[in-house]
C-alpha cells in the first residue's frame, strides 16, 4: 500500500506541483515575515552596538516632558555630582534633539519634513570615535554649525554657506555658519540613516530645550579597569531614581527594541496576509485531492476489491497529503529565508547601508512544517474519507461520476447565512447594545463563513447564466456546459478567487465610503476656506506669533479669522488632556457647524471652560461644574467653570475649549491653527498668496486650501488600501493555480471526449476555445461571488461604524469593475496551460482512453 | 503514384503501398506492410482478420487518425497523406464520418446535439429534411432532447450512427460498432448502415471480428500480417467463419516456424 502511493504521487507529478505551490506561496509569506523580523532585529542591534561602542555609561532623565516630547531637562550640577563618583573618568553633558524640535530649512526655503530617518540636533563635545572630521572644524562659536555628510549630501549646504535652522520651541528661524562636516569611520557618511547637525552648548540648548544650563544626557567615560555595568550601578545608586542610567549596551538593546516593536506591527500585517493566503490554499488542496480521489476510483476500488481496509485507504490518500505538505513546506521555508533576507537588505537601505544579517528564528521552521503538513492533511481529510467509501465492486464498473447532491451545502450555508443575518438585524436595529460591534463582527463572519460554504448551491444556475453568454458558438456552449458538470468542484474552485475579491472589496467599500466620508465632512460642516497650520506632521507643533491673525484679518477678501492655541501639557488630576484656546468661539462653532447644546457657548470669560456633550457624559459634568486644569507654564491648578456644552460630532472632539487669554500658560504661547472664512467670490489663491507672505518667517506653516486638505487625507487612504490590494494579490494567485488545477486536472478527466471532438474535426484553437470558456466561467463566477459577499460584508461593516466616522457609504464602483475585469483575464490566462495539454492528446490514444 | 489525384470516380477511399511501423530495432513491430486497397464508392466493406492483423491500424490511417510511414492515402479527390494538423481536422469534419465501439458520445449533450455535433463545430446548420430523414431511418424522433445517460446502449450507438450520417461524408469508418451491444441491439445498428448503404448510397468501412457482422457487408478483406490476404464478396456468415479459421491456422502456423528458428 505504502509502495502503491509513492508510485502514484511519483506517476503525476504535475499534480504534486500545482497543489504544492499553493502551500509553498502560504508558507513563504509566513515564514519570510518571521525570517525578516528575526533580521531586522539582529541587524539593527548589531548596528545600535556598532553606534555606541565608544559610550561607557550614560544618565537620561527618567520620562519626558509630554509638551515638548524632549526629555526632562537633566540640570548641569548634575554632571559635576557624576564626575565625582568613584571610576568616573569623565562627564560630559550633551544636548541632543529627540523629537525633530530643530527642523533644517532647504535651499528652497522649506522645511525639511520629518519623515524616515531621524534629523538630530546635538552639541559639539569633540570628534569621538567613531566620529570623523572630514573638512573643516567643530562650532566653536554659537553662530557656527557642524554637520554630518548625509546633511551636507541630502541638502546641497557646503562648508562656509550660511545654514538655515527653525526650532519649533523659538519658532524663529535662525542660520549658523558651516565650519565643519563630519563622517564616521569606515568611509560612512551617516551611522543609521540619520542626518546630524552640531552647534555649540549653548545654542544647542536653546534651539533643543529653550534653556541654557540643563542638558538631555550625561556620557560618562569610565575609568580604566572600571567595569560598565559596575560604573552603572554605581552612578545609578548616587543619583537616584529620576535618571535613567545605562551602558552603552543597554542603549543599543532599548533603541533596537523601539524599532523591532514597530516592525513587529508591520509583520502582524503580513502575517495575517499570509493567513489569508494559507486559507485560500486550503479550497485549492480539498479539490485538487477530491479530483484525484475521483480519478483514482479504479484504482482505490481495486485496493478494496483486494482486501485493502477502509482504513488503509485513508492512510494512502492522506500519506500522500503529508508528503506534498513536507515537500512544500521545506520549499516554502527555503524561499521565505530568501524574500525575508531580500526584505532585510531592502529595508536595511534606508539605514544608510546597514548590514544584513541573516537570522531564521525557530518559530519560522516550525511555522513552515506546521502550516504545511497540518493544512494539507486537514484538507486532505474529506477527499480521503470519500476515497475510504468507494465500494470494491466501483473497479470492475464504469466510473460513472454520479452527480453528488448540494443539498448539505445548502442546508449548512443556509444556516450559517440566517445566523449571520439574524446577528447583523439585531446589531443595527440597535438591540445589541453595548455588544454591537462584537454581535456585527460575529455576524459578519458568520456571513462570509455561510457564502462560502453556499456557494455550489447557487453555482449551477449562476454558471448557467454567465456561461450563456459566451455560448455564441459550439466550442463556448461545450465550455459553458463543461463548467456546470460538477457544481461542487467549480464552487470550491471558485471561492478560493471569491475569497480574495471579497476582501478587496470590502475593504475597497470601506475605503471610499472614508473618503466619501470625508468629502461630506469638509463640504457640510466645515466653513472655513483656509486652514493655516503645520506643513508636516512631527512630534512637536510649530506655532506663529500671534499679530499675524490680525494681519491676516486685514487682508482684503477675508471674511473671518479665528486663531487657535493648544497645551499639550495640560492636566487634571494629573491625567493629561486636550486643552484648546480660541480668541473666538462663536466664530469657531460656525466655522465647524458646532451646535449648541446648552449653555453659552458664544463667548468666553478667562475662567470659563466649553466642553462638548461626550466629555460631560463622560467625566459627569455639568453647566456650572468646576474644572480645576492644570496648565503647562502655571506651577498650580486653576478653576474653570463650565459655561457651555456643545453638541458633539464638531471639530476639537472630546477636549476642553478656554479663553486665548490662559495662551500664556501654554506649551507655546503662539497659536499653532488659524482658520479663514472667505468672502464670496473671493479669489482664494490671492489671499492664499497674501497669507503666505505674512508668514514668510514661518517655512514650518502653510496655508492648506481645505479642499486639498481633503485630499491629504484621502490620499492616506488610497496609500491604505493599494498596500492591501498588493498583498490581497497573492491569495489571488493562488486562486489562479486552483483554477488552472481543476481545469488540468478536468481535461485529463475528459481525454476521451476530447479525442472524440477532435476526431469528428474540432481544431485545436476551437479546443482552446471551448476550455477557455470554462476557465472564464468558473474565474467570473468566483469573481461575481466575491463583488456580491464583499460589498454586502462592507456595507454591513459601514452601517456597523456609521456613528463612529463612516456615515456615508459609497460603493468603489471603478475598482469593482476592474476585478470583474481582471476575473476575466485570469480565466483567460488560466486556461492556456489546460488548453495546451488538451490540445497535445495524440487523438486515437485520446478515443480508446479509458 | 505521381498524381494525387483519383483517376477512378467510383473509389472512396484508397490506401497504395502504405506500410505502417511501430517502435524501432527489437521492439518494432510492422502493422501494414505495403497494403494497397481500394474501396468502391457506395459499398458496405468489412475488414477482418485475427488480433493484431492490422485491421485497425489500416482503418486509423485510412480516416487521417494515424500517418503512415510510406506510401498514400486518399479520401475522395483529397490526398491525405502529407496534409497538416489543420487540413487534417477539416478533412475529417467535412469528408469522414466516425462510429466507435464506445459509443463516444458527449455527456454534457443531449442526442440531437450530439448528431449536429461535427456540423456545430464547422459553424453549419444541418439541412433539416437530411435530418429528418436519417432521424426517422434510427428511429430516435422521441428521444432527441434526451442527455446520453438516458439512453440505452443500442440508442446510443444509432445516435453515434446518425451523428456520422448527418454530415453526409465520404466515408463512414466504424471500429467495431456493436462490440458493446447485445446480439439484438447489435443486428438493429447494423440493419440501419446497411440501409443506409442500400438507401442514400453511403460508403461506409466497417472494422469487426464478429463474422456475424461482417455478413452484413457487400464485401469482406481479410488481413493478417499487416497484409491483405484474401476477400470475398457478398459473404454470408458461414463463409466468413470459414475463411477467418483458414488465416488463423496459416498464422498459427507462421508463428510456430518463428519460434522453430
Amino acid at each position: 500500500m505504502l509502495r502503491a502511493t509513492f508510485k502514484s504521487l511519483l506517476s503525476r507529478k504535475a499534480r504534486l506541483l500545482l497543489s504544492g505551490i499553493a502551500i509553498i506561496l502560504g508558507v513563504t509569506f509566513i515564514t519570510g515575515s518571521l525570517v525578516m523580523r528575526a533580521s531586522f532585529s539582529t541587524s539593527i542591534e548589531g548596528m545600535f552596538t556598532t553606534a555606541f561602542e565608544s559610550v561607557d555609561v550614560q544618565i537620561s532623565s527618567e520620562g519626558t516632558n509630554a509638551a515638548t516630547g524632549q526629555p526632562n531637562p537633566i540640570p548641569e550640577s548634575v554632571v559635576a555630582q557624576v564626575a565625582t563618583v568613584d571610576g568616573v573618568e569623565s562627564a560630559t553633558g550633551l544636548v541632543s534633539d529627540a523629537a525633530n524640535t530643530v527642523v533644517v530649512i532647504d535651499k528652497n526655503g522649506k522645511a525639511i519634513p520629518a519623515f524616515g530617518a531621524p534629523t538630530i540636533a546635538s552639541n559639539w563635545t569633540g570628534v569621538e570615535d567613531p566620529m570623523e572630521l572630514r573638512e573643516g572644524a567643530g562650532p566653536a562659536a554659537d553662530d557656527e554649525i557642524a554637520i554630518s555628510a548625509s546633511l551636507a549630501d541630502s541638502t546641497g549646504y557646503k562648508l562656509g554657506e550660511q545654514f538655515p535652522v527653525i526650532s519649533s520651541i523659538t519658532s524663529e528661524q535662525q542660520s549658523f555658519k558651516i565650519t565643519g562636516i563630519v563622517g564616521y569611520t569606515g568611509g560612512r557618511d551617516t551611522l543609521g540613516g540619520e542626518k546630524t547637525m552640531w552647534f555649540t552648548t549653548p545654542a544647542a540648548q536653546t534651539l533643543v530645550m529653550g534653556t541654557t544650563g540643563a542638558f538631555t544626557n550625561i556620557d560618562v567615560k569610565a575609568a580604566s579597569g572600571v567595569d560598565d555595568n559596575t560604573l552603572r550601578d554605581r552612578i545609578g545608586a548616587e543619583l537616584g531614581s529620576s535618571f535613567k542610567v545605562q551602558t552603552g549596551e543597554d542603549l543599543a538593546k532599548e533603541i533596537s527594541g523601539q524599532f523591532d516593536e514597530i516592525l513587529g506591527a508591520f509583520n502582524n500585517i503580513l502575517i495575517a496576509f499570509g493567513a489569508v493566503a494559507v486559507f485560500v490554499s486550503i479550497f485549492l488542496i480539498i479539490n485538487t485531492f477530491s479530483i484525484i480521489v475521483a480519478q483514482r476510483t479504479r484504482e482505490l476500488a481495486l485496493f478494496r476489491a483486494m482486501g485493502a481496509g477502509r482504513g488503509q485507504v485513508i492512510n494512502s490518500v492522506l500519506l500522500e497529503a503529508a508528503i506534498i505538505g513536507v515537500l512544500a513546506g521545506v520549499v516554502g521555508l527555503g524561499l521565505g529565508v530568501l524574500v525575508g533576507w531580500g526584505g532585510t537588505a531592502a529595508l536595511g537601505g534606508l539605514f544608510g547601508g546597514m548590514d544584513a544579517t541573516l537570522s531564521v528564528p525557530t518559530s519560522a521552521i516550525v511555522s513552515a512544517l506546521a502550516i504545511g503538513i497540518v493544512v494539507t492533511m486537514l484538507a486532505a481529510v474529506f477527499p480521503a474519507i470519500r476515497a475510504s467509501r468507494i465500494p470494491p465492486i466501483a473497479a470492475l464498473r464504469d466510473a460513472a461520476n454520479a452527480e453528488r447532491s448540494v443539498l448539505p451545502f445548502g442546508i449548512i450555508g443556509g444556516v450559517f447565512l440566517l445566523l449571520g443575518g439574524g446577528l447583523l438585524t439585531w446589531a443595527l436595529t440597535g438591540n445589541a447594545g453595548d455588544n454591537r460591534l462584537m454581535v456585527m463582527g460575529g455576524g459578519i463572519l458568520s456571513l462570509f463563513i455561510g457564502a462560502v460554504i453556499f456557494t455550489p448551491v447557487i453555482a449551477r444556475p449562476l454558471v448557467s447564466v454567465i456561461g450563456r453568454i459566451m455560448s455564441w458558438s459550439m466550442p463556448g456552449k461545450l465550455g459553458r456546459r463543461n463548467s456546470g458538470r460538477n457544481p461542487r468542484r467549480t464552487a470550491i474552485t471558485a471561492t478560493a478567487l471569491m475569497i480574495g475579491v471579497t476582501l478587496v472589496t470590502a475593504i475597497g467599500v470601506l475605503g471610499s465610503s472614508a473618503q466619501a466620508s470625508i468629502d461630506k465632512y469638509f463640504e457640510n460642516s466645515v466653513k472655513a476656506d483656509l486652514v493655516i497650520g503645520s506643513a508636516a506632521p512631527s512630534t512637536t507643533i510649530p506655532s506663529f506669533k500671534t499679530e499675524i491673525l490680525g494681519e491676516m484679518k486685514a487682508v482684503p477678501g477675508v471674511k473671518l479669522v479665528v486663531g487657535a492655541w493648544a497645551d499639550l501639557g495640560a492636566t487634571i488630576n494629573g491625567e493629561i488632556v486636550s486643552v484648546i484656546a480660541v480668541d473666538d468661539l462663536a466664530g469657531q462653532n460656525h466655522m465647524f457647524a458646532t451646535k449648541t447644546d446648552q449653555g453659552n457657548t458664544d463667548t468666553l470669560g478667562p475662567n470659563d471652560v466649553v466642553i462638548n456633550t461626550d466629555t460631560a457624559k463622560a467625566e459627569n459634568l455639568k453647566l456650572g461644574d468646576k474644572v480645576e486644569i492644570k496648565l503647562t507654564g502655571s506651577p498650580t491648578p486653576k478653576s474653570f467653570t463650565v459655561s457651555g456644552i456643545t453638541e458633539s460630532g464638531g471639530e476639537g472632539g472630546g477636549g476642553y475649549t478656554i479663553s486665548s487669554v490662559n495662551a500664556e500658560q501654554f506649551t507655546t504661547k503662539n497659536p499653532i491653527q488659524a482658520f479663514v472664512e472667505l468672502d464670496d467670490g473671493a479669489d482664494t489663491q490671492q489671499v492664499t498668496d497674501q497669507i503666505n507672505t505674512l508668514l514668510a518667517d514661518n517655512p514650518l506653516i502653510t496655508v492648506n486650501d481645505v479642499s486639498a486638505l481633503s485630499d491629504q487625507i484621502k490620499q492616506i487612504f488610497d496609500i491604505i488600501l493599494t498596500i492591501v490590494q498588493v498583498l490581497l494579490i497573492v491569495a489571488m494567485g493562488i486562486a489562479v493555480i486552483g483554477v488552472v488545477n481543476t481545469l488540468t486536472l478536468s481535461v485529463l478527466e475528459r481525454t476521451r471526449e476530447l479525442g472524440l471532438l477532435r476526431a469528428v474535426g474540432m481544431t485545436k484553437s476551437q479546443v482552446t476555445g471551448m476550455v477557455t470558456v470554462e476557465s472564464v466561467v468558473i474565474s467570473v463566477f468566483g469573481a461575481i461571488l466575491g463583488l456580491a459577499v464583499g460589498a454586502g460584508l462592507g456595507i454591513a461593516a459601514q452601517q456597523a461604524l456609521k456613528d463612529q466616522f463612516l456615515d456615508t457609504l459609497a460603493m468603489p464602483w471603478n475598482t469593482m469593475a476592474f476585478y470583474l475585469v481582471a476575473g476575466v483575464v485570469i480565466g483567460v490566462l488560466a486556461a492556456l496551460i489546460p488548453a495546451y495539454r488538451a490540445n497535445k492528446l495524440n487523438v486515437l490514444r485520446a478515443i480508446s482512453y479509458e | 503514384m505521381a498524381s494525387t489525384t483519383m483517376a477512378d470516380a467510383g473509389i472512396a477511399a484508397r490506401a497504395a503501398g502504405v506500410w505502417k511501423v511501430y517502435g524501432t530495432g527489437e521492439a518494432q513491430v510492422i502493422a501494414l506492410r505495403d497494403v494497397s486497397v481500394d474501396l468502391a464508392r457506395g459499398r458496405f466493406t468489412a475488414i477482418m482478420g485475427p488480433s493484431g492483423s492490422g485491421k485497425s491500424t489500416l482503418m486509423h490511417c485510412l480516416a487521417g487518425l494515424d500517418t503512415v510511414n510510406r506510401g498514400e492515402v486518399f479520401i475522395g479527390d483529397l490526398r491525405v497523406t502529407g496534409m497538416s494538423d489543420r487540413q487534417l481536422t477539416q478533412m475529417r469534419r467535412d469528408n469522414v464520418g466516425f462510429i466507435f465501439q464506445q459509443f463516444n458520445l458527449l455527456p454534457t449533450l443531449t442526442a440531437e446535439e450530439n448528431i449536429t455535433l461535427p456540423l456545430s463545430i464547422a459553424g453549419k446548420k444541418p439541412d433539416k429534411a437530411w435530418f429528418d430523414q436519417v432521424i426517422d431511418t434510427v428511429g430516435l424522433r422521441d428521444r432527441l432532447s434526451h442527455k446520453p445517460t438516458e439512453l440505452s446502449g443500442g440508442q446510443q450507438q444509432r445516435v453515434a450512427c446518425a451523428r456520422a450520417l448527418v454530415s453526409r461524408p465520404e466515408v463512414i469508418f466504424a471500429d467495431e460498432p456493436t462490440g458493446n451491444l447485445d446480439s439484438k441491439s447489435g443486428a438493429e445498428v447494423l440493419n440501419f448502415l446497411r440501409d443506409s448503404v442500400d438507401r442514400f448510397g453511403q460508403t461506409i468501412v466497417m472494422v469487426t471480428h464478429d463474422a456475424n457482422a461482417a455478413s452484413y457487408a457487400d464485401r469482406v478483406l481479410f488481413l493478417a500480417d499487416g497484409q491483405v490476404v484474401d476477400e470475398l464478396i457478398d459473404p454470408t456468415a458461414e463463409q466468413v467463419l470459414d475463411e477467418l479459421k483458414r488465416l488463423e491456422e496459416i498464422v498459427g502456423s507462421r508463428q510456430t516456424q518463428a519460434e522453430g528458428h
